[in-house]
């Protein structure tokens, strides 16, 4: 049967998502395998993404383009295990797979400025670039920036202020989560580290 | 030595003894000699020559910030962007015209000089 040149059969398989591997899982250390994420991070209000200009090709993004006039920001933490407790969950659904990301925020100084930074967190969603420990900045299919918050957006979750806390040197930790995410993880490539790495920094600085 | 921190110290004023030292030391490096005096005006000025050198070329394309490309071993993002790479950028990908918040028209493109005869 015909519809509009294309058979019938082939017409279907259009409209289904078929999932299924096409490779092995080797753990083959071809790329360099390891723990841990880097001190500094980046964050942007999800609302200044540029969602028409930026590029995605399955779990790659490889702009992530902001609005004029907008900027991300930079994330740091003295932490030597930085960002320690950010984790990714999968679980089935009716209707595939849904992804609970979270991504702990260390915001050492109680001042007042920082208490009214994060009531502002509790607004909006958020995106968060973070960085892998482990890289292989030389090769350019090397995936080191992960990507917290593209789909769902990261929301605030909770915060805890402990004047006693080894985990905030006594200051706030403040969980942002995404919920209902479909990818398993999303990576951040512009086409390579070094030109990923100065991008984010550009945009520290807004665009005219 | 960064644009931001370079536009920062030209607004401030006395600069610390390590900032002098960054700037006499960034000056040697740049233009292969030593920087002339010491007093704030002489960092000063040294610093804004520097600045002359470092600061990017006035592009009339508008990169959106979030894209960055390589382009002749070179990356560029909306910080750096030239005309001759952002029309590189454009003939690369279609798509590509929406990662600019302005792309010059024909109106605004300089007019060649006609030759005479």
């Amino acid at each position: 049967m015909q519809i509009r040149g294309l058979t019938l059969n082939k017409k279907l398989k259009e409209m289904t998502c078929i999932n299924s591997i096409g490779k092995g899982i080797l753990n083959d250390c071809t790329e360099v395998l390891g723990k841990g994420l880097e001190q500094d991070a980046y964050i942007v209000d999800r609302a200044y993404i540029d969602f028409g200009a930026s590029t995605q090709t399955g779990n790659v993004i490889s702009a992530i383009v902001l609005a004029t006039g907008k900027q991300a920001y930079k994330v740091h933490t003295r932490r030597t295990d930085p960002y320690t407790g950010a984790k990714d969950s999968g679980k089935q659904t009716n209707f595939g797979t849904s992804i609970e990301r979270t991504f702990p925020l260390i915001i050492e100084g109680r001042n007042a400025e920082n208490a009214a930074l994060i009531d502002q967190l509790r607004d909006g969603k958020y995106v968060i670039i973070a960085e892998k420990t482990p890289k292989n900045a030389s090769i350019t299919t090397d995936k080191s920036f992960i990507v917290y918050g593209w789909e769902q957006g990261l929301k605030f979750s909770t915060s805890e202020h402990d004047p006693y806390s080894d985990d905030s040197n006594g200051g706030w930790v403040v969980n942002m989560v995404e919920t209902d995410a479909m990818s398993t993880m999303l990576f951040y490539n512009a086409t390579d580290y070094e030109t990923s790495k100065a991008n984010l920094e550009a945009m520290l600085t807004p665009a005219e | 030595m960064r644009l931001d921190w370079i536009l920062g110290r030209l607004e401030k004023s006395p600069l610390s003894t390590s900032e002098k030292s960054q700037i006499a030391l960034a000056y040697a490096e740049i233009f292969k000699r030593e920087m002339v005096g010491n007093c704030d005006n002489c960092y000063h000025d040294a610093l804004f020559e520097i600045y002359l050198t470092l600061r990017p070329m006035t592009s009339r394309y508008k990169l959106k910030a979030g894209v960055a490309f390589r382009y002749d071993g070179k990356i560029y993002t909306h910080l750096n962007i030239t005309d001759l790479a952002a029309k590189w950028y454009l003939k690369q990908n279609k798509l590509h015209e929406s990662h600019f918040s302005h792309i010059p028209t024909i109106e605004e493109k300089p007019k060649k000089q006609l030759k005479t005869k």
